[in-house]
């Protein structure tokens, strides 16, 4: 699992690529609080080469989207793969963050 | 969290220790590895086919014959290897003359074929005793076509599709089906209509098996795009065409049991 975070001006994007499963989520704990710490940003991820995602990689999505409301910022989930939109859907994900193709 | 989020959760969450435990197979020599790899096809990787995760469940097929079955896994991987050039050959002499009919009758398609999966020929091969030489069908080709009519899909919040879609998609799958059967051989045992009667999973498709030009048999699946993308992306697809509101209560019904089995 990797995560890339490029931190511009105005927005922050972020790859992700690999599977987001149990393990994973505890290795990014310090790249999800780096984007923590920019959620006054808009933060852009870009999930195309993201292909799986457990509950503990859901919980990170979800701190993210926390942290975005509370500072202001917002969260762009963008090329979501089927496996990980099929996740979103049924847990109701897809309505929680915006979401590009 | 509801019900239905919190089963689902904990079942995505075993298939994927599932997944990992079938990776550390190959070093664990404390674990009985073929009867992990025989509970994973008989109950996890159904699972994760009902639930639409089309790729994890691929990968736990696929890493149950590797690890419990090593032997087997070797064989067929080169077996298949050395069959892929015929597959080919084979694939493209078939398709040539349904082209030529489909394109005649006005079809918008793509005609494509996949070598199947270790798995499935292990399996077939186990389930009937056979040798490698045995199993015919070492590839699955697809027509995946755009409905005659051009009518709009509905909007995710309506709860049926337009009949008139359905309908048109029904009448060119039959109307693929005559064509295909017009140039070969029909197996008489082995159409599959899941159009009339879709699978659990939701699953849409009018599958047939015809004499190849190589006096094979060969599978060939019919689908519209929108079935092809209910098979490849699951019930996240479902809910684009259907809509999600008024929940699933099956689904939820079934995930708290098998959360109990796994």
């Amino acid at each position: 699992m990797k995560l890339k975070i490029q931190n511009d001006e105005q927005s922050v994007l972020c790859e992700m690529s690999g599977r987001l499963d149990t393990a994973a989520s505890m290795e990014i704990i310090a790249e999800i609080q780096e984007l923590v710490d920019l959620a006054h940003k808009k933060i852009v991820v870009d999930c195309s080469e993201l292909t799986f995602v457990s509950s503990s990689g859901l919980r990170q999505f979800l701190t993210l989207r926390k942290a975005t409301i509370a500072k202001g910022g917002s969260v762009l989930l963008k090329s979501l793969q089927a496996e990980v939109k099929q996740v979103f859907a049924i847990t109701g994900f897809m309505s929680l963050f915006e979401i590009e193709d | 969290m509801n019900d239905i989020n919190e089963a689902f959760l904990s079942v995505l969450d075993k298939l994927d220790e599932r997944r990992s435990l079938l990776l550390q197979l190959g070093e664990r020599t404390d674990l009985d590895a073929k009867a992990i790899a025989d509970e994973t096809m008989a109950l996890h990787a159904p699972t994760a086919e009902r639930l639409g995760l089309v790729q994890l469940k691929r990968d736990l097929e696929e890493f149950s014959v590797k690890y419990g079955y090593p032997e087997d896994y070797k064989n067929l991987k080169k077996l298949l290897r050395e069959s892929e050039a015929t597959a080919q050959l084979v694939f493209e002499t078939l398709k040539a003359p349904i082209c030529s009919l489909l394109d005649e009758s006005g079809f918008e398609y793509r005609f494509e074929y996949r070598m199947k999966s270790v798995y499935s020929i292990w399996r077939k091969m186990t389930k009937k005793s056979h040798n490698f030489d045995d199993v015919y069908d070492l590839f699955a080709s697809r027509v995946v076509f755009k409905p005659h009519e051009k009518i709009t899909m509905p909007v995710p919040d309506e709860k049926a599709l337009d009949p008139n879609f359905m309908n048109v998609e029904k009448h060119d799958c039959w109307k693929i089906y005559t064509i295909i059967t017009s140039l070969y051989r029909l197996h008489p045992a082995r159409t599959r209509d899941w159009i009339t009667k879709p699978r659990p999973s939701g699953y849409e498709a009018l599958q047939i098996t015809v004499m190849g030009p190589d006096c094979n048999w060969v599978e060939i699946q019919i689908r519209s795009e929108r079935m092809n993308d209910l098979a490849e992306n699951g019930r996240a697809a479902h809910w684009k065409y259907k809509g999600v509101e008024g929940g699933d209560l099956d689904l939820e019904q079934w995930l708290v049991e098998i959360d109990k089995k796994l």
